[in-house]
Order: structure tokens, then sequence, then C-alpha cells
């Protein structure tokens, strides 16, 4: 059976920077993934290969049997609009709408109505803890309010597939654990695919697989497993 | 960085303008045949100035002097041979389009003017030779007078001032609007550096830096663009204005000068600008850009309160009186204030517009409104530059309402005196016949003699009445001292009194040797071009003159170009720094991050379509209003009571147009620019 999420053989390279140098990886629908490995290793480009925001050079990236090396500027943005959700590290949140607006955004882009929009970016935000800071701008908040948001923002519109790039990265342990712990459940009751790149082991094993990327390359058939990392 | 190059080129441009006009006036004066007291004549010339579709055309008429050696005219191989003219490149191809020009030179055309016998590149000149019979020539020594006759020069002060400040204060706001973006870009980097500890010196040191780093290479390099540039552009007389670019050391001298005095103040902004990061770091983060409050409203409208209640004051009164030092400085003042706090107000306001503006709106226009909310940068920026070329437009309309105004009736017709210096009366009757002159004077050593309808003489002299206060009557011949004009003898010019011939005029009863008479004809003219063409024609010796100013028809000429100039300047500053802020703003990087979500990129331009039309049409609202106000308090303030729906109808077309363009531009930029982005293989995660 083919998996629904395959990346083969990928190669990236920026000019004279070769990000990666044949990476491999499969995945089942609700499976949760974490890529970790040095840095420069090409863990974040593996996960922008698997949002459609790089193209590689070499390679497929074989998303539900469609590969995204075939697709126009269009169909890379409705790809990533209905069937990715994604967590970067610093949020990436528009700095000019608030958090509710920030969560309700993908749902509008999509053609959802505002009124409906609204209702379910409020009622996820406070399903994360956050819906008091929910009409406030996210240079107006913690840097943990502003991860829960976005989080919410990466599921609120139900995708298939999250990419979490470094999600806790920027916050202290016990803003870490929430976010996590958020980002975990709410991929789980959606039975998303959840890919993370993160440093920390105690967060990648939460996680279902570990994946090692060095030097361009995914670690083959053995991948790690959690007990290796501690 | 395009909008640090933008600066570059036109501050290289504007230098070069101000230093080519500059060397108008020596030229005119190098190219003028002059004689000295006592010293033999070389040569006989006589210069006659007409004009062509409101340019001047200078025809040099010149004859040798037998037994002497005449000096060679500048930019002629040699003395002309009687019967030969050389002519301009301008106006040899003025005569190819219109043949009529011919008799501007009497003569056959044998060659072409060299660039150093010409005021200007464009200007029409020609040098023609004549065997000097008839016609009154002046003894001549040498080219090169104490002064030139001035018409290619006519307004060059007003036209330097107007060129600095149609381009100068734009380029000005521009390096600001360039300075107050790299500074806000540095913000972050200035408060982590106050924050590890740097004192305020070293954060201003830094900004100052990061500013100029980021932009003094492209502004040298739009120097560096700029001066073949103005060569193109001096040479061309593309922009309305022809001048002789100066040599490659004073070009160089010129884009030196600007990338200096640009990186000085690129420099100083920017270390004005970092005081926000060092006073608190802290709230660099969350703080907007341009986040002026709304006290700036409430100056901007105090200052146009005050220019309105002065321009009503000087109205209701109908004051004659010159404006005072005083009323000048509370008029600059005002001004500087209503576009600053115009401005920043109008900021305020749309920030607040924005805060409140609810988020069920249309995609595009909801995102627009919270981009604007966000920051308001674009809006200062866009409403002072345009709230500046306003005035400018406005202003420029007032002068060439006042000059137009005072030259010429309401028909568009305009009163011309043409001397005949050297016609006989057979020549002066045929050209008083075919230009359809309305009163010929003769005026020679034995009297004066006028013809003219009673109603064609009160126009040229006014209300024309007999000693007793009896009405003129046609078909008489009055003798001299018995028709008066306001209680003195009509005289003619030179202030004989004359015979007056009430009656068209009389081809046989005209006479007059051109060595003891002058013939002078006044006419209303609807078409100077043709009425010049037949005067020349039938007479090559002439001296035209208008009624009212001389250089009155030159100088609105000059105005309307710096007036069309100010209106492309005002599209072209407007697109550039659309595009510069575009470029290089904060909210790219929301573009950036818009993309990343699934926002087509369709979706993306159209907010960005959306933002500037919101963003520039409030500044418009803000430049119409400014501009208006400060124009008819510029006439009020010269005692013209006159609105000027003129200048109103251009700057409002023109605001339109740069709503409707710019923004669908800069939608279009967008879309190309995001679709490329798309499709490129890491340019949008980078």
């Amino acid at each position: 059976m083919t998996s629904p999420y395959r990346v083969s053989g990928a190669v990236v390279v920026f000019g004279a920077t070769t990000a990666l140098a044949g990476a491999d990886l499969e995945m089942v629908q609700g499976e949760s993934v974490a890529l970790v490995g040095p840095s420069g290793a090409g863990k974040s480009t593996l996960l922008a290969c698997l949002g459609g925001l790089v193209r590689p050079t070499r390679g497929a990236v074989v998303i539900g049997g469609r590969d995204l090396s075939g697709l126009d500027a269009y169909e890379l943005a409705d790809y990533r609009l209905r069937e990715v959700g994604s967590v970067m590290q610093n949020g990436e949140l528009l700095p000019e709408l608030t958090l509710e607006e920030n969560v309700q955004l993908p749902l509008r882009l999509a053609g959802e109505k505002p009124r409906v929009a609204r209702r379910r970016a409020l009622d996820l935000l406070a399903e994360l803890g956050v819906g008091e800071a929910a009409h406030r701008r996210p240079d107006d908040v913690s840097g943990g309010q502003a991860q829960r948001a976005a989080v919410a923002r990466a599921l609120v519109h139900s995708p298939r597939l999250v990419l979490a790039d470094e999600p806790t990265g920027a916050l202290d342990s016990a803003n870490g654990r929430l976010v996590m712990q958020a980002l975990l459940e709410g991929v789980a009751g959606r039975g998303a695919t959840l890919v993370m790149v993160t440093h920390d082991h105690e967060l990648a094993a939460m996680l279902d697989r570990v994946v090692e990327v060095r030097d361009g390359r995914t670690t083959a058939a053995t991948d790690v497993v959690p007990a290796d990392l501690a | 960085m395009v909008g640090a190059a933008v600066a570059g080129i036109v501050g290289v441009l504007t230098i070069h303008v101000l230093v080519g006009l500059g060397s108008i006036t020596p030229r005119d004066a190098r190219l003028t045949p002059s004689g000295s007291i006592g010293a033999a004549a070389t040569f006989r010339s006589f210069v006659v100035e007409s004009e062509h579709d409101g340019a001047p055309v200078r025809t040099v008429l010149v004859a040798g002097v037998s037994g002497a050696a005449a000096p060679v005219p500048p930019g002629l191989p040699h003395f002309p041979a009687a019967g030969t003219a050389f002519v301009s490149p301008a106006l040899e191809r003025a005569i190819a389009r219109d043949p009529a020009l011919l008799s501007r030179v009497p003569g056959r055309i044998v060659g072409e003017i060299g660039a150093d016998g010409l005021v200007t590149p464009q200007a029409m000149q020609a040098v023609a030779a004549t065997d000097g019979s008839g016609w009154a020539m002046d003894a001549s020594v040498r080219w090169g007078a104490a002064a030139g006759s001035g018409v290619f020069g006519a307004a060059t002060g007003a036209t330097r001032l107007m060129v600095l400040g149609v381009v100068g204060t734009p380029v000005a706001v521009l390096l600001l609007c360039v300075a107050a973006v790299a500074s806000a870009l540095a913000s972050r980097r200035s408060a982590q550096l106050v924050l590890l500890g740097a004192s305020p010196a070293q954060v201003r040191a830094f900004a100052a830096s990061f500013v100029a780093s980021s932009t003094v290479p492209a502004l040298c390099g739009g120097a560096l663009l700029g001066m073949p540039l103005a060569r193109i552009v001096g040479a061309s007389g593309v922009v309305g204005l022809a001048w002789f670019a100066p040599s490659w050391i004073v070009s160089t001298a010129a884009a030196v000068v600007v990338c200096l005095v640009g990186a000085m103040a690129l420099r100083l902004a920017g270390a004005i600008l970092a005081r926000r990061a060092t006073g608190d770091p802290y709230r660099v983060r969350g703080t907007r850009v341009f986040g002026a409050g709304a006290w700036a409203w409430r100056i901007g409208l105090v200052a146009l309160g005050l220019v309105g209640a002065m321009t009503a004051a000087r109205w209701v009164v109908n004051s004659a009186s010159e404006a005072s030092t005083l009323l000048m400085l509370a008029f600059l003042t005002c001004l500087l204030a209503a576009i600053g706090g115009g401005s920043a107000g109008l900021a305020a306001r749309l920030r607040r517009a924005a805060d409140r503006a609810p988020n069920d709106r249309p995609l595009a226009l909801w995102l627009a409104w919270r981009r604007i909310g966000h920051d308001s940068g674009l809006v200062v920026a866009l409403a002072a530059v345009m709230a500046v070329m306003a005035v400018v437009v406005t202003v420029g309309g007032a002068v060439e309402l006042v000059v137009t105004t005072m030259n010429g009736d309401a028909s568009g017709q305009r009163w011309w005196t043409a001397s005949l210096l050297g016609a006989d009366g057979t020549e002066a009757s045929r050209a008083a016949a075919t230009s359809g002159a309305a009163v010929l004077q003769r005026v020679g050593d034995d009297g004066a003699d006028v013809w003219g309808t009673c109603p064609d003489l009160a126009a040229v002299f006014g209300n024309v009445a007999e000693a007793d206060g009896a009405p003129c009557e046609g078909g008489k011949d009055y003798p001299a001292a018995s028709l008066y004009v306001d209680g003195e003898p009509l005289a003619a010019v030179g202030g004989t009194p004359a015979v007056v011939h009430t009656r068209t005029l009389d081809p046989v009863r005209v006479t007059g040797d051109p060595d003891k008479v002058v013939f002078y004809l006044t006419a209303r003219v609807d078409d100077p071009d043709r009425w010049q063409d037949e005067i020349l024609a039938a007479s090559p010796a002439v001296a035209f003159t208008k009624d009212g100013d001389d250089q009155a028809g030159l100088v609105a000429r000059t105005v309307s170009v710096e007036r069309a100039l100010s209106l492309i300047g005002f599209l072209v500053v407007g697109v550039a720094l659309v595009v510069a802020l575009r470029r290089e703003g904060p909210l790219r990087e929301s573009d950036r991050r818009a993309l990343r979500l699934g926002a087509r990129p369709g979706a993306v331009a159209a907010t960005r379509t959306v933002t500037t039309a919101l963003v520039l049409s409030s500044a418009s609202v803000v430049a119409l209003v400014v501009g208006v106000a400060f124009g008819q308090a510029y006439l009020a303030v010269i005692s013209i009571y006159l609105v000027d729906l003129g200048s109103l109808g251009r700057l409002t077309g023109a605001l339109v147009l740069l709503v409707v363009v710019t923004s669908i531009a800069d939608g279009c930029v967008a879309r190309v620019e995001l679709r490329r982005g798309a499709r490129g293989p890491h340019v949008q995660y980078r």
C-alpha cells in the first residue's frame, strides 16, 4: 500500500548550498513524526518541501498521490490552504491582525463566511486557553499566547497535515509544554499527520516516530526510535 | 533601495537643470552683437525677436561693412555672405514642419548654427546676412554684450526657483521616507543594542550607519545614472526645458554633492529616528510606525483655518496692499503646519477608522484596513508628498492665472505692436493690409499720423474724444492735438501729437522714407504665429511688442511648462513612493506570511491594490484641500481675488489619475512579483 505522504530522493540546492541531498520520508495518516538532527542538516527544508514552499531540485514529494512539483502556484496555494497547517518557531502571525483574526484568516481565504470563521476562531482560541487575548495583536501578547494562537491557526481548518518547525523553541518549558499539549491534542483530535522539527529530545519522544536528518539525508530504514534519543 | 535610487537620479537632474538654466543668460549675452563708442563698426546688425508657438525665435540680421573684417558669429564657420542664412537645428526642424516660418529667415539657408552659437539646444535662432540697405541696423564691433535680449532667459530665476520647489521638495521628502523605512527596519536591532547596554550615542551611530549602508549605495547608483540622463534630457528638451549640460567635471561634482548631502541627510534622519528605540526598547516590538496622535490633526486644521481666515479677510476688504513680511511668514508657517499636521493627522484618523472597521468586510478590504491601521507610514509619506505637489500645482496655476489675466482679453486675443524699422510706406501698407492691422502709426521728423477706426483707437489708446468731450467720429481727419485721451492730446509712439485719420487704412495716403519715418502696426491678434509671419514677410526688420508685459507670454508659457512638469512629477513621485515603500516596507513580510499560509497571489495582490487605493484616496483629499487652500491664499496674498477653478480641475484630475493608475499598477506589479515568487524554488521560504 502506498503511503499518503512520501518524500523520495529529495535534493534541494540553494545556490552553492545543498540543503537536502537525497532525503526520503514516508508517513501514514494520523502518524506523528519528529525530525531531529544538528543545525543546518536540512530539517526545515524537508518540512518546507512537505508544505509546498520549496520545490526539490530533484526527487519527488507526493502527497495523497499528487506530486507537488507538478502543481502550479495556485494549486500549491490551495494545497497549503486546505490540507496543511503550519506552526513556525516565531509564530508567523500577521502583526496587523488580532489573534482571532489571524486564526480565522485560513478560513476566510478559503471562502468561509466571516461570521462562521469568527465563531470557529474564537471557540478554538478559548479551547487552547487564549480566549481572553483573542482581540489583541501578536505584539501585545506573550510569546506563549502568540504561539498557541499559531497552533489554533494551524488547526482551525482541520488540515490533513500539520507541520511544526520548533514550535516551542522560543518559549520557556512551562509555556512550551502548554503549546505542545495543545498541538498534540489538536492533531490527534482531527486525525491529522504531524511532522515536527525539534532539537528537544523530550518533545521528540512524545511523537510516534523520530527521523534523524544529517547532512541533507534522512536515516534510512532504521529510523531512530525515541528511546535511542534518551 | 528604489526610493534612494530615484532620489539620486532626481537630485542630480535637479542640479543639472539649475546649472543648465544658469548658462542661458551668459550664452544669450555672448551671442548678442555689441558696439563701442568711438570704435569703427566692423558689421551692422539688427536683432528680430519673434515667437512661434509661444517659444522665442531670434533672427540676427547682419551686414558687412566694406573695408572692415567682420568677426565670425559664434557657431558659424564664417561671416555669412549677403542673401544667405544659418539656422539652428530646432528652427530647421520647425521650418520643415511649417514652411511659413521661412518668413523669419530672410535669405537662402546655407547651413546650421553650431552648438557654440546656440542659447539652448532647442533654441530657434537664425543669423541672416543682408546687404544692409534700407534697414535701420546698428553699428556693431564684436559679438558679446554685457547682457542679451533676455527672451530665452525670461523668467529663468523664477524657473530655477520653481524647479527647486517642484523637484527639490519631493526629493527631500522621498529621502526622509527612505530614511524612515530603513530606520524602522533598524529599530529592532537598535532596541537589542539598548538591551545589551549600548549608550544612546552608540545606538544612534548604529542606526545612522544602518540607514546609510542600506540606502547610500542605491543613492549613489542613482546619482551616477542621473549624469548621462541629465544630458539626454537637457539636450532633447523633453521636460519642456532645454539646456546645455555642464562639463563632466561639473556633472561629477553634482553627483558627489548629491551622494554626500544625501548620505548626511540619511544618516541624520536615521540617528534622529533611532530615538524611539533608545527611549524604550520594550515598546519597539509593538510600536506602529509613524504613530502620530490626534493632536497632529488639530494642528493641520488650525493651520488651514488660519489660512482660510486670512484669505477671507483680504477677500472681504478687497485689500490691495502688499503682504507684509509677517504675513508671508505666517503663510509659510501655516503651510508647513498644514502639510505636516494634515498628513500625520490623517494617519491617526485612518488608524482609528481601521481599528473600528469590522472584520466581516470582503477579504481584501478587511486586510487592507488592518494594514493601514498597523502601519500608517505610507499614509503620512504619501499625504505629505502629495500635499507639497498639490501646493506647487495650485500656486503655479495662480501665477499663470495672474499672467493670463494681465495679458489678453476674454477671447484669448492679444494686442500686438510691430515696429517696422526700415520699412517704407509701401511695405508698411502691405504689412498693414495683409496682417489686418487695426491701427497704423507713422512717426517721422515731420510729425506723426495715426490711422484707425474710432473703436480700434479707443482699444489701443483709451477713451478717445474731442477737446469738448464730443465722441470720436469715423471717416474724419483730425488735425494734431484735436483728439484727446484722458485729457491729453492723442500722441503716437514717442509722444508726438498725431494727425488722426479715423478710417480704415488707405494705402495711398501712407507714404514715408524709411530713413526718416518709422511705422508701427497695432492689431488684435488671435493667431500670433501667422500674424508675425505676414509682417516679417513684408518687412524683415521688425520689433514686436505685446500690450502689457513684453515677456508675459513667455512667462506664462514657462509657468505652464512647469505646472505640466509638476503634474508629471506628481504621478512619477507618487508611483515611485508607493513602489519604494511597498518593496521595502514592513508589510511586505505580511504578504510572504499570507502566501505561506496558502493565500493565492491574486488575493494578496488584491489586498495591495485596495490598500494603495485607500491610502492614496485619503491622501488625495488632504492634498486637494491643502493645495486649493494655499493656492487661493497665495492669490489673496498678491491681491488677486479670483477662484482658480482651472487649478482645481487639473489637480482633481491628476489626483484621480494618480489613485487609479497607481492602485492598478501596484496590484499588477504585486501579482507578477508574487506569482514569480510562488513559482520559484525557494523564494517564499528563505
